[in-house]
């Protein structure tokens, strides 16, 4: 554990010091980051203009919605996706030998390598969309209530971490799909819908697919809408998918073959 | 010659690569079919009908599936920042046209796809799809559908020229993904949008890339609209290609042959 702890230390002073050596990248990157969040808010804005409720969620909530997964892609982005985009060409070129012979666990390292500080942006405006959005409807949001609603969001983030991951194993065996993080990309952006939406097709999608309600059961949270076996799901859905995730990744490693597959 | 022969080659490999380009084209399918679900949920029925919506995203399936170009990630990653470039730019062929006849067999086959999967929605739902076409109507269909793939591939080419200069591409990515989903219709249809937002999207060259053709094959503008629409590609396209030219050249003397 001491061991893990000194390696995560190495890992954010060895990407804070590629920071400040390509600041013209971290530039770039926290353009990028503000100009999706504030498009992401703009469509979320277009999405509720010409109807007064969807699935049951006003317009005011369907915009909490798309706070709480701006917050979740916010954390998505700066632990994984750099990492994740990475997978699919180092596994495409046959050179996880490295990573692999390294006296740490492969999926901890491919997992969390890179860091990207300017996703933080991201957090800070669906922090602003939540509070803005909650004075306007005057609900009132307790320290106790927040810190429950972050550790929800955490629970939606490990599903997308497990699931995206799962997606890019597959990358194993056939190295040629590299479009499969733009897939598992996609897959992500479904979360900022209602699940009331996927449960309307059948209920059987959300928990085939638990990344879909990663923004809505912590949004329903912060509404006071949210039902107990719906938290209980969303523990048991990132508790899960967590441990496929695992085991998935050390079964294809058995396949996996360095000249690219 | 050459350049069927570049086709012919690379269409022997995206057929060998079908599970990639049916991985792109499930992304083309399900986007459009996530939204249509998510207006059925809402009361917007009365300014835009059940029947016009079910036929305004199976349009975007089938414009998007066939029009739009996925070239940036092969020009970024491949080319410039893994050094491919250096092969093709030893061939005799302009990089622009190499890249094309290596593109079009991915077109092909997602527009196979889009055919296949929209000859069993209709068998299904028979009245799904809504369109009133002329023959002169469909000439202009034609037409503007092969400016709109131009201005696809150049935006795209261009989009993966600036790793010349950018390292983090994806950010870039994801931030042009969604400025093209808001401007290029794939929300809902443009004239839905506020006045001011309707215009600069009218303007910019996205929603002439999908909103611009759906209209027209949907037959829902005049054949003056139609003509102004296509007059508006041209323009597009050659402001693309001049960006595109301006690039390339202050990006190859940029480029290294070890990559960026």
């Amino acid at each position: 554990m001491e061991y893990y702890l000194k390696v995560i230390k190495r890992i954010f002073i060895y990407n804070a010091s590629s920071l400040l050596s390509f600041r013209s990248s971290f530039i770039n990157s926290l353009i990028s980051s503000i100009v999706w969040s504030v498009s992401s808010l703009i469509s979320a804005l277009l999405l509720t203009s010409k109807s007064g409720s969807v699935y049951g969620w006003s317009r005011n909530e369907l915009i909490l919605l798309t706070g709480s997964y701006t917050i979740m892609w916010g954390i998505v982005n700066i632990l994984f996706q750099r990492n994740f985009q990475d997978l699919t060409m180092v596994i495409d070129r046959g050179k996880l030998d490295s990573t692999l012979l390294k006296p740490i666990d492969s999926q901890f390292l491919v997992s969390f390598k890179q860091l990207n500080y300017a996703a933080f942006s991201r957090l800070i405006l669906g922090y602003i969309i939540i509070t803005t959005i909650a004075s306007r409807v005057s609900l009132h949001i307790s320290f106790l209530n927040f810190i429950a609603y972050l550790i929800l969001i955490l629970l939606g983030v490990t599903i997308i971490y497990s699931v995206w991951f799962m997606i890019l194993t597959i990358l194993i065996w056939h190295h040629s799909l590299n479009n499969l993080n733009a897939l598992a990309n996609n897959m992500v952006g479904y979360s900022r819908y209602p699940q009331e939406m996927f449960q309307k097709v059948s209920p059987s999608l959300l928990v085939l697919f638990p990344v879909l309600i990663t923004s809505s059961i912590p949004t329903r949270f912060l509404l006071h809408k949210a039902r107990s076996l719906e938290l209980l799901f969303l523990f048991l859905a990132s508790t899960t998918t967590l441990f496929l995730s695992r085991k998935f990744w050390q079964f294809a490693l058995r396949s996996y073959t360095s000249a690219g597959g | 010659m050459r350049y069927l022969k570049i086709f012919l080659l690379n269409f022997q490999k995206v057929f060998e690569q079908r599970g990639r380009s049916a991985v792109w084209f499930f992304l083309t399918l399900i986007n459009p079919l996530v939204l249509l679900l998510y207006w059925n949920g809402s009361n917007i029925s009365t300014q835009w009908s059940s029947a016009s919506r079910t036929s305004y995203y199976l349009l975007i399936v089938i414009t998007s599936s066939l029009l739009i170009s996925h070239v940036e990630e092969d020009v970024s990653f491949y080319d410039i920042r893994q050094g491919g470039l250096v092969s093709k730019l030893l061939k005799p062929f302009p990089y622009y046209w190499f890249q094309f006849f290596m593109e079009i067999p991915y077109r092909i086959l997602q527009g196979i796809y889009g055919i296949i999967v929209l000859y069993i929605i209709l068998i299904m739902f028979p009245y799904a799809l809504k369109i009133e076409l002329t023959p002169h109507m469909l000439a202009l269909g034609f037409i503007t559908c092969v400016l709109s793939y131009f201005m696809s591939y150049t935006y795209k080419l261009i989009l993966g020229l600036t790793a010349f200069w950018i390292p983090d591409i994806w950010g870039i990515y994801q931030l042009t993904d969604v400025v093209f989903f808001i401007f290029s219709g794939n929300i809902m249809p443009l004239h839905f949008y506020p006045n001011w937002l309707k215009e600069i999207a009218l303007f910019l060259p996205f929603a002439h890339i999908i909103y611009y053709p759906v209209l027209i094959i949907q037959g829902q503008l005049s054949l003056l609209d139609s003509i102004q629409a296509i007059s508006f590609q041209l323009i597009w396209l050659a402001v693309l290609i001049s960006i595109f030219k301006i690039m390339w050249h202050f990006g190859v003397r940029k480029f290294s042959g070890v990559g960026q």
